[in-house]
């Protein structure tokens, strides 16, 4: 089964608002009584990572060429990953240090994964397209992990611009560039 | 009750912005751009709301909602 182009990029639309959601409540500041910033903990974030690799996946049975259907593989295995984690984290049945790399290593993942797409597929209608918003992810993911490292700028969410420009991109893709 | 604290404060404040501005910007792109309408049955509605604007202001309310009173 083959969607139609304008379905296609309807999923686009639907999931870049996902993200946008997901990224504006995780890295909005919030600051505890203290005054100090305090990571947000809502469930709901890691559900939403988890629907939203569900909608990455359904692309491999709906789209129509391999290297599509690889990828998006992939991205839903890397976001099914970051929400399992991020919701046993939250309902406080795991916790590590670590855990406070798993979104923004699965950002730059992503990313990475939006320029393996273009390198498999250069010649792809929306490959610019795709080049840009894999460049945001890996620029945002970096920053949160530049942000965690680096103690100065915790309060900071440096990684929010660049995740909320992929975010808009995402929602924006014209029909031709969705795939 | 107790009021929030100035810090607290500041941060629904920012959550507020950044939602009214998304359903600014919502409402701006789809006067720019236009909207379609596609019926009154279930997947027409559903349609008609899949549309990049009007995604964008439901999650600025998302924000708006989610900020309130923390």
């Amino acid at each position: 089964m083959i969607l139609p182009q304008i379905q296609i990029a309807r999923a686009h639309w639907v999931l870049g608002a996902l993200f946008l959601a997901i990224i504006l409540d995780e890295y909005l500041p919030i600051r505890g009584r203290d005054g100090r910033p305090v990571r947000q903990r809502s469930t709901v974030i890691g559900w939403a990572l988890m629907i939203g690799a569900g909608g990455v996946w359904a692309t491999v049975v709906f789209a129509d060429v391999v290297h599509d259907m690889l990828i998006h593989f992939l991205w839903g295995d890397l976001l099914f990953a970051a929400g399992a984690l991020e919701l046993a984290r939250r309902r406080g049945v795991y916790e590590r240090p670590w855990l406070d790399c798993v979104l923004p290593v699965a950002f730059v993942g992503c990313g990475i994964l939006f320029v393996a797409h273009v390198w498999l597929d250069p010649s792809g209608q929306g490959a610019r397209w795709h080049l840009a918003m894999g460049l945001l992810l890996i620029a945002g993911g970096l920053l949160e992990l530049i942000r965690l490292r680096w103690r100065m700028v915790a309060a900071i969410p440096l990684g929010l611009l660049p995740l909320s420009a992929f975010a808009l991109a995402l929602i924006a893709i014209p029909v031709a560039a969705a795939s | 009750m107790q009021s929030p604290s100035k810090p607290q404060h500041w941060s629904v404040l920012s959550r507020q912005a950044v939602g009214a501005l998304l359903i600014a910007a919502g409402i701006v792109w789809a006067i720019l751009r236009g909207l379609s309408g596609y019926g009154d049955l279930p997947d027409g509605i559903l349609y008609t709301l899949d549309q990049p604007p009007i995604l964008v202001a439901a999650v600025g309310a998302i924000i708006v909602y989610r900020g309130r009173g923390r």
